[in-house]
């Protein structure tokens, strides 16, 4: 036998045991990958169940704290809540009636000394108590009011103050600590509305490419811009 | 191209403000519905609806001289939910208002009322801004088959809608007598003077929170020099 039919021969046994050793192998490692990802998939799913009632409980923490204070407001007397919405937080009489869903005139009779019914004034500390809320989880905010005045989204025309109005006050913190914070309870914008106004697609669709230009003559105009710059 | 769709209002409280004390003291308006008001050319009485965009119905604190309106008629009544698709070419006013039932704005029915008989006394409803922005947009749908966007509305209106705020602010604190006495038109007077003192108008469109602390203090410090 030569030196090449040896080596020949010696590559044929060695491969032979090596496939002999990787069958082996393989097939144990095919039982217990199966395991692991089995394993795996249980762990996911425990995780994603964990993660949902993480998520449950932030919203119900949030909300039970909200409410709460609430309260606490709702014993002050109104001027003081008024002053604080309309100076401190920067709230217009007509986004403050809006989102507390009476008419800027019951506001001012309220300002000038009315007494408004209990479910409203409960509103009105609402509404203190989620301004208040709001500054501590993103400082960056700097006047609540105009903070609702915004849009949700780019895509629709609701403002944060229609989605406020609808109930979603608690959600709103939620969108408002996911954008300074990564947690577990991030939503987005248009989840919450998904959630709120199911049909806000196609009813509250907004077009960018409409914006206003000031004129010569110090009036806007309504501009059409193709690019939507 | 994408354009928005006609809004359907949630409910009368989400548009009106019929309170006793608006039909009062809040400047005129888009929106805004009079009653019996006499129009050169027109036999007989007439009620309308203010109908002109806020920018161009006022100049300052002063309405134009002739304001462009809409004549109300008698039509019926159509639910809110219907209002994106059907019967465009009305503005109906709910029965709320002290106008009678199936009253509506013929938004084709154009007129320009002097600016004389649009007394506060003969004024039956005013809108909310959202109301405003609805019936704008309603406007002018049912004039060119363009529904604009609403967001467009509200950025084109919103100086001279926040303006409204501070005059309507200004007059129901200071007004001592008759909302169509001549103590009316000497406020509005001096609210204009105030409001063009120092740029104001101009800083409301940036500043707006500014512009009405200070319009807050103006009306605190004269009503404690009375």
């Amino acid at each position: 036998m030569t030196t090449v039919d040896q080596s020949i021969d010696l590559f044929e046994q060695q491969g032979t045991a090596s496939e002999q050793i990787n069958t082996t192998t393989y097939a144990e490692l095919a039982v217990r990958t199966g395991k692991v990802a089995q394993q795996a998939a249980l762990l996911s799913d425990q995780v994603d169940q964990t993660s949902g009632e993480v998520h449950q409980l932030h919203a119900e923490a949030l909300a039970q704290a909200l409410g709460a204070s609430a309260l606490d407001l709702e014993s002050e007397p109104l001027a003081p809540l008024l002053t604080e919405l309309t100076e401190d937080f920067a709230f217009s009489w007509a986004t403050l009636a809006r989102c507390i869903r009476v008419t800027p005139t019951a506001v001012r009779k309220w300002r000038r000394g009315d007494e408004p019914a209990r479910e409203k004034k409960q509103r009105i500390a609402r509404l203190v108590a989620f301004s208040r809320f709001l500054k501590e989880i993103d400082p960056r905010v700097q006047d609540v009011g105009d903070w609702l005045e915004g849009l949700m989204t780019p895509a629709a025309t609701l403002t944060r103050g229609d989605v406020y109005r609808i109930g979603a006050d608690v959600d709103l913190l939620r969108i408002a600590r996911s954008v300074v914070r990564v947690g577990p309870d991030n939503i987005r914008p248009e989840d919450l509305l998904d959630h709120y106004v199911r049909d806000w697609r196609t009813k509250y669709a907004n077009d960018e490419r409409f914006a206003v230009e000031w004129d010569a003559d110090g009036m806007p105009s309504i501009v059409y811009d193709e690019d939507g710059e | 191209m994408t354009v928005g769709r006609l809004i359907a209002p949630e409910s009368d409280d989400e548009i009106l403000d019929l309170e006793p004390e608006a039909l009062a003291f809040k400047p005129v308006m888009t929106g805004d519905a009079f009653v019996g008001l006499r129009v050169p050319g027109e036999p007989d009485p007439m009620d309308v609806m203010v109908a002109g965009h806020p920018c161009t119905i006022r100049r300052g604190a002063t309405l134009v001289e002739r304001v462009p309106c809409v004549r109300l008629v008698e039509h019926q009544w159509v639910p809110y939910e219907r209002w994106p698709d059907y019967d465009q070419n009305h503005f109906p006013i709910p029965a709320v208002a002290d106008i009678g039932q199936g009253r509506c704005a013929a938004l084709w029915e154009w007129t320009a009322v002097p600016r004389d008989e649009l007394l506060r006394g003969r004024r039956r409803v005013t809108l909310q801004d959202q109301g405003i922005y609805i019936f704008l947009q309603r406007l002018i749908h049912s004039l060119s088959r363009f529904a604009p966007p609403v967001t467009a509305l509200k950025e084109a209106s919103a100086h001279v809608l926040a303006e409204a705020e501070l005059e309507y602010s200004w007059v129901m604190e200071l007004l001592d007598g008759d909302p169509d006495s001549t103590h009316l038109t000497q406020l509005v007077s001096e609210f204009d003077a105030f409001m063009t003192a120092e740029n104001r108008r101009n800083t409301l469109r940036t500043d707006r929170k500014r512009v009405a602390a200070e319009v807050d203090a103006e009306i605190r410090r004269r009503r404690e020099a009375t």
